[in-house]
C-alpha cells in the first residue's frame, strides 16, 4: 500500500470513528450556556478593571493634583492657583488621555475571531508590534512627563520653602518608582511580547505562499 | 440579534457541531486539563461570535475559523486553569474521558495515534490536517485559512506524507 492509499485509509477510519462518536455524544447544554455567560461576564469585568486602572488612574491623579492646586488659590478666580500642582495634573491627564485614545484606536483595529486565520494572525501581530512599541517607549509617553512635572513641582517648592524635603522625596521615591516601572515594561517586552511576536511571525510565514 | 436568538443558535450549534469543536480541541491540546480549558475558550468565542454571523459563510466554516483562531491564541501562554469551575461537559467521548488502551477498538487506537501525530505538527499544519481528515474541500479550507487553494494543496501533500509516515 503506498502513502496515498494508506492516508486514504486513515481518513476513512477517522470519519468512521467520529461518525460513531456522534451517536454517543451528548452535552449538558444548559450548564454550558450558564458557564459561557459566567465566563463572558468575568472577562468583561477583567477588561473593565484593566482599563479603569490604567486610564482612570491617570485621570484620578490629575483630578487630585488639580484639586490641590486650586484649593491653595482659595477657589477664587482672581487669585493665582499653584501652577506647579496644575502642571503635575496636566501631565497625569495627558498620560491618561494618551492611553485612552490609544485604547480606542486599537479596539477599532481589532479583528473578530470569525475572520480567516491569516487575517487574525496578521491583526494579532500588528497588535503585538504596537504593544512592544508602547512598552519600549513607556518612558517617553508616561514616566518622563509625570516625573518631569513632579521634578519641576518639587524643585520649585524646595526653593520657595527652603527645605530639601521635596527634593528628597523626588530622589528617594519618585525617580526609583519611574526607573522600576520602566524596567518592568522592558522585562515584559522581553519575556512575553517578543516571544509572542516571534511565534506569530512564524505562523504567518507558514501561511505565506512565497516563503 | 436578541439574546434569545443568540441562545437558540448557540444551542443548535452545540447540538450539531460539538463534535467539530471537540476535534479541534483534541487536535491542539494533549492534557485533559488543557483540553478542558481550551474547550471552554472555544465555547466562549463561539458564543461571542454569533451576533456577527450573517449566514454568508457556512456554519462549519465559521465554527472552524473561530475554533482555530481561539486555539492559536490560547497557545500563547495565556493558558489559565479554571480552578473550581463547574465541570459541565459530559460527552460520550470527552476530552476528559478518552478511551483507555484496554477497552479501545482498533479504529479508536488509530484515531488516538492520529491525534497524537497531529499535535506534533506545526499549528497551521495541524489545523489543515484536521479539516482534511474531516473531508473539507480545498475551497472550504482556503476560506477558513485565508490562503489560496493551490497553496492548500501543496501543504496537504506534505502533511499527508508526514502523518502516514508517523502512523505506519
Amino acid at each position: 500500500m503506498n502513502f496515498e492509499e494508506y492516508f486514504d485509509e486513515l481518513q476513512k477510519t477517522w470519519q468512521r470513528q467520529h461518525a460513531s462518536d456522534k451517536l454517543t455524544l451528548s452535552a449538558d447544554t444548559d450548564a454550558m450556556l450558564k458557564e459561557v455567560r459566567r465566563e463572558q461576564q468575568l472577562w468583561g469585568r477583567i477588561a473593565w478593571h484593566g482599563d479603569a486602572l490604567e486610564i482612570g488612574g491617570g485621570f484620578l491623579m490629575g483630578l487630585f493634583f488639580s484639586y490641590v492646586g486650586l484649593r491653595r488659590a482659595g477657589w477664587s478666580p482672581f487669585s493665582v492657583p499653584d501652577w506647579d500642582f496644575l502642571l503635575v495634573a496636566l501631565a497625569c491627564i495627558g498620560v491618561g488621555m494618551f492611553k485612552l485614545v490609544d485604547r480606542i484606536a486599537q479596539r477599532r483595529k481589532r479583528t473578530a475571531a470569525s475572520n480567516p486565520l491569516k487575517t487574525c494572525i496578521q491583526a494579532s501581530l500588528n497588535e503585538v508590534d504596537h504593544d512592544i512599541w508602547l512598552q519600549r517607549n513607556v518612558f517617553w509617553w508616561s514616566w518622563l512627563p509625570f516625573t518631569a512635572a513632579l521634578a519641576v513641582c518639587f524643585g520649585y517648592r524646595s526653593l520657595v520653602f527652603h527645605t530639601p524635603r521635596f527634593l528628597a522625596f523626588l530622589v528617594l521615591f519618585v525617580i526609583p518608582l519611574a526607573w522600576w516601572g520602566n524596567r518592568l515594561s522592558q522585562f515584559t517586552t522581553r519575556k512575553v511580547l517578543e516571544p509572542r511576536r516571534q511565534e506569530l511571525q512564524s505562523l504567518l510565514a507558514s501561511l505565506n505562499e512565497n516563503s | 440579534m436578541t439574546a434569545q436568538e443568540q441562545e437558540i443558535i448557540f444551542r443548535r450549534w452545540l447540538d450539531e457541531h460539538i463534535g467539530l469543536m471537540l476535534k479541534v480541541v483534541r487536535g491542539c491540546a494533549a492534557a485533559p486539563q488543557d483540553q478542558d480549558d481550551l474547550f471552554q475558550d472555544v465555547l466562549l468565542q463561539i458564543w461571542s461570535s454569533i451576533p456577527a454571523f450573517r449566514g454568508e459563510a457556512k456554519e462549519t466554516t465559521w465554527i472552524y475559523r473561530v475554533a482555530f483562531n481561539t486555539a492559536l491564541a490560547w497557545g500563547r501562554g495565556e493558558r489559565r486553569r479554571r480552578e473550581g469551575h463547574e465541570r459541565f461537559v459530559r460527552f460520550g467521548e470527552s476530552p476528559q474521558s478518552q478511551p483507555s488502551h484496554a477497552d479501545s477498538t482498533p479504529d479508536q487506537e488509530i484515531v488516538e495515534r492520529l491525534y497524537a501525530a497531529i499535535r506534533q505538527l506545526p499549528r497551521v499544519d495541524a489545523s489543515l490536517a484536521l479539516m482534511h481528515l474531516d473531508g473539507l474541500s480545498y475551497r472550504e479550507m482556503a476560506e477558513v485559512m485565508g490562503i489560496s487553494e493551490n497553496y492548500i494543496g501543496v501543504k496537504l501533500n506534505r502533511i499527508r506524507h508526514q502523518l502516514a509516515e508517523q502512523l505506519k
